[in-house]
């Protein structure tokens, strides 16, 4: 809530500003029935219509006053909710576009997403509607309550019970519908969580036939969302008519009093019968304001948590911009994710020469991944250091650094907008030529000339869609165009046919120029004709050496090879 | 006087009031067919919504006599009359009425619930026997808002609009006709202002949803820009592209903003021309009925006060109706 606070500080002014319009507004309400009973008691009761008319217009005039100030708030109010939204979205971006993979990691993409649009706009319904709630509500509330005793005083030790019973019911309205409106939020979650899961892996999900078994687990969430909220809305059945009915009884006491005295003027008892449904609007507006708070309370601090969140890589003080060309040196690295109780890499200790075709090769969850990651530094080395040409990539200036690296990740990532523009993410400045010969390289070239508008087709929402295939040779004509000094190939080949696979391998092998490859595959066809070769296992390193070399001493090489490849070989 | 019974504002099903302002809402193409498929869609579930209907019915009967009642009530006070009996009926009443809303509310919780359970199964269902160029064509985290937020918003839709058009529709009703009974000259002056707040509610709606149909497109246009970038952060962070993304994300996020708040001060000049509207009604009725009541035409002051009660009754259904009948974007 505190977060909120400061935001509104901001544009402190014009929410003062706002205030002061709905104190005005809720004014001129709250005058409105006294001036009635002015009518009534002044002009209709001494047949003077003259009077009649005269408090007619005065109360017409404060009416129109009373809407020009409702524009005024609703113009400024308007203004601070949205200008708040923005800024806090601004700097929710800001701030993750500067966080480290690990720290995504632990907030999980998919909740971040949630929180720069879902919690934000949390933030400015209540906002926006803080006015007319927490501050009208309020006001109208007291004001009635003074007027009513202004007018007819002998009101006041019923006016006191009536408050006091209101105050019990709302106060109780708050107290058992708090927990209960925080398990209809943990519901939601959780049925927004199967959903996405659902969605997410959709293919295994058909792949292994278990639709029916994820219809089972959305039905159970959704069953469970329908309980939680059926509770809470049960618990408002009880409240909300409770306070009507109580205001009702108040009403039926303030007629029976004015009842037993003599010379009760009916104006003012109609006023305050109309002040006592005031208070009624505005005690129940207030008990229902508690889910919008609840809510904004729990948006404000899943927001506060990510700018919170204390970058976990730490940048050098004196970035350094040494020449790379291509050297690379793991020395004694070990590496673990964060909250992972096994070491994901350990002890790997291997240099790679600089324009060498390096293939590594291992079963699922050897570290092939995370070991490559560590080059383009998205995650830093527990133990030991990563050198790239002779210096520690955690002191280098991590743009420069990844200005000369390349990656092509497992799963192709396209953005919405031509393909030109997204083979131009490699270099802003690339020319024409650069672009196709990037494609030919990667076997692209042919197939997006013959995709609608060639290099101009849109790709994502509203566009075309690509095959995995076609999307990871688009992906690998991206980092190509960048003519990068470090290429690493994540198991990008995965989703063509061996041919073009060749066809890849061959056009990567033309454009060479010295470039360092890193090539990570499951298939040991992909890897054989590397360089040199880098077998994976359980986090460390097996094997390390040309084909023969592994073929001749490397037993689980070979059992990969024989996997895949077959019987027969050399002895 | 200002309202009475129905004063508190209605919870939709998921016990969150949203206001129905500052929320996009975007008509259906075919209002009449979509609805007929959501009917459709109930079937099977729609045990114990008689008693709904019949409660509904009953509630707008506190709304529609109290007034009266209460006219009753305030003439026999300033007659010096014996008020007990009076006032004993009017106690009935509200118990009556209490009993009803809690009724009414109690069951509510528990159908409506059932039959959003209901009808977010059957979509999944639906969902989950789709091809998988189906999933590829959408943006996931379009289908999850369809099948959490939009089933939410049909929720609003069956809960809010049936319940209250019912209400509204038997108090309007049952209003007109006490109004008749009471006094046919007041009532058609009211019906003329009446009129007028419903062609100005309807005129600011138009203009209000199309403000609102621009602020979703535009915020599902940021929505998707946030989505991509933070779900592609590896290769964003790869190609250096952090500070494009921040570009492009503060331009739509600006033009968001811009959006907005012209929409919001659209729809906040809503109420209080409403207001006024409604004030100088209630000013020409009482007026009126001062002038009639000093020409002797009016004996019954108690018939003034349960006569401008009806009037606020009856011109709050015709600008409640409007808002509450924009329904959200339904698959």
């Amino acid at each position: 809530m505190k977060l909120i606070g400061e935001y509104i500080q901001k544009h402190l002014g014009i929410f003062l500003l706002s205030t002061l319009f709905l104190t005005m507004e809720a004014a001129a309400d709250l005058l409105q029935p006294t001036f009635m009973s002015f009518i009534v008691d002044r002009g209709i009761r001494n047949a003077d219509t003259g009077q009649i008319l005269l408090y007619g217009v005065m109360m017409l005039g404060i009416a129109m006053g009373g809407a020009v100030c409702a524009v005024m708030r609703s113009r400024f109010a308007s203004r601070v909710s949205q200008t708040v939204g923005k800024e806090l979205r601004r700097d929710l971006y800001h701030k993750v576009q500067q966080l480290s993979m690990e720290n995504i990691d632990r907030l999980r993409p998919a909740s971040v997403i949630t929180r720069i649009t879902n919690d934000v706009v949390q933030i400015q319904d209540f906002i926006n509607g803080i006015m007319r709630i927490m501050v009208k509500a309020p006001i109208t509330c007291t004001g009635a309550i003074l007027l009513i005793l202004i007018q007819t005083p002998a009101q006041a030790p019923v006016m006191a019970v009536i408050i006091l019973m209101v105050a019990f019911l709302v106060v109780g309205n708050m107290k058992t519908g708090y927990p209960r409106f925080g398990t209809v939020q943990e519901k939601l979650d959780r049925l927004n969580g199967t959903a996405g899961e659902f969605l997410s892996s959709v293919r295994v999900v058909k792949a292994f036939g278990a639709e029916e078994t994820e219809a089972g687990k959305f039905g159970e969430a959704s069953r469970g969302l329908a309980l939680a909220n059926t509770t809470a809305l049960r618990t408002m059945a009880v409240f909300s008519p409770l306070i009507n009915l109580t205001v009702n009884f108040g009403i039926v006491l303030l007629l029976w009093i004015s009842g037993s005295r003599q010379g009760t003027e009916i104006g003012r008892l109609m006023a305050s019968v109309n002040y006592m449904t005031q208070v009624l609007f505005a005690a129940g507006m207030i008990s229902n304001a508690l889910n919008t708070a609840v809510r904004a309370a729990a948006s404000a601090g899943r927001i506060k948590e990510v700018l919170d969140e204390e970058p976990a890589q730490r940048l050098p003080e004196h970035p350094l911009r040494p020449e790379i060309t291509g050297d690379i040196r793991f020395a004694h690295v070990s590496f673990s994710y964060a909250g992972a109780g096994k070491e994901a890499l350990h002890d790997i200790d291997i240099r790679i020469r600089q324009g060498e075709t390096v293939g590594i090769i291992g079963a699922t969850g050897s570290g092939k991944t995370t070991l490559v990651n560590l080059v383009p530094r998205f995650y830093d080395a527990v133990e030991g250091t990563v050198w790239i040409d002779g210096c520690d990539v955690t002191q280098m200036d991590t743009e420069y650094l990844r200005g000369a690296i390349a990656v092509v990740p497992q799963k192709a990532l396209l953005f919405s907008g031509t393909i030109r523009e997204n083979l131009r993410w490699g270099r802003a400045d690339a020319g024409e030529e650069e672009l196709r010969a990037a494609a030919e390289a990667a076997c692209a070239d042919g197939f997006i000339r013959q995709t609608g508008q060639g290099y101009d087709t849109l790709l994502g929402q509203g566009g075309v869609n690509l095959s995995g295939g076609q999307k990871q040779r688009i992906s690998l004509a991206r980092a190509l165009v960048r003519k990068p000094c470090i290429l690493i190939l994540d198991d990008c080949t995965s989703a063509l046919d061996a041919r073009t696979e060749a066809g890849v391998l061959k056009g990567l092998r033309k454009m060479g120029g010295g470039m360092t490859m890193l090539l990570v595959s499951q298939r040991i066809s992909t890897v054989m004709r590397a360089d040199r070769i880098l077998c994976m296992d359980d986090g460390r390193v097996q094997g390390y050496g040309t084909h023969g070399e592994l073929m001749a001493s490397c037993n689980t090489y070979r059992e990969i090879y024989q996997s895949q490849i077959g019987g027969g070989g050399h002895g | 006087m200002a309202e009475k019974g129905g004063a508190v504002p209605p919870a939709n099903l998921n016990g969150i009031s949203r206001p129905g302002r500052g929320r996009a809402v975007v008509k259906p193409k075919n209002m009449k067919g979509t609805l007929g498929r959501l009917w459709r869609l109930t079937r099977g579930q729609r045990k114990g919504l008689g008693w709904i209907l019949l409660l509904s019915a009953l509630a707008s009967g506190a709304s529609i006599l109290s007034p009266y009642v209460t006219g009753l009530a305030v003439t026999a006070v300033s007659n010096g009359d014996a008020l007990l009996r009076i006032l004993s009926c009017l106690t009935g009443l509200y118990l009556c009425d209490w009993l009803v809303r809690f009724l009414q509310a109690f069951f509510m919780a528990s159908i409506g619930q059932r039959v959003i359970c209901h009808i977010r199964r059957t979509l999944f269902d639906r969902v989950k026997t789709l091809a998988l160029s189906f999933f590829d064509r959408r943006r996931h985290g379009e289908l999850m808002s369809r099948l959490t937020n939009d089933v939410d918003n049909i929720s609003t839709t069956i809960s809010n609009s049936l319940t209250l058009l019912l209400t509204y529709g038997f108090t309007v009703a049952g209003v007109f006709a006490m109004m008749l009974y009471l006094s046919p000259l007041l009532t058609v002056v009211s019906l003329t202002g009446t009129g007028l707040v419903f062609l100005l509610t309807k005129a600011v709606t138009k203009r209000t949803r199309k403000l609102f149909a621009g602020q979703q497109k535009n915020l599902d246009a940021l929505n998707g820009q946030v989505e991509e970038s933070i779900a592609g952060l590896a290769v964003v962070k790869a190609f250096c592209r952090e500070g494009e993304m921040e570009r492009e994300f503060g331009e739509k996020n600006e033009e968001l903003c811009r959006v907005s708040i012209k929409a919001l001060i659209c729809s906040g000049y809503l109420m209080p021309l409403m207001n006024v509207i409604n004030n100088l009604l209630y000013v020409a009725v009482s007026v009126l009925c001062g002038v009639l009541f000093v020409n002797g035409r009016i004996t019954d002051i108690g018939l003034v006060t349960g006569f401008l009660l009806y009037v606020r009754q009856f011109t709050r259904p015709f600008v409640e109706i409007p808002i509450f009948t924009t329904i959200s974007r339904l698959p």
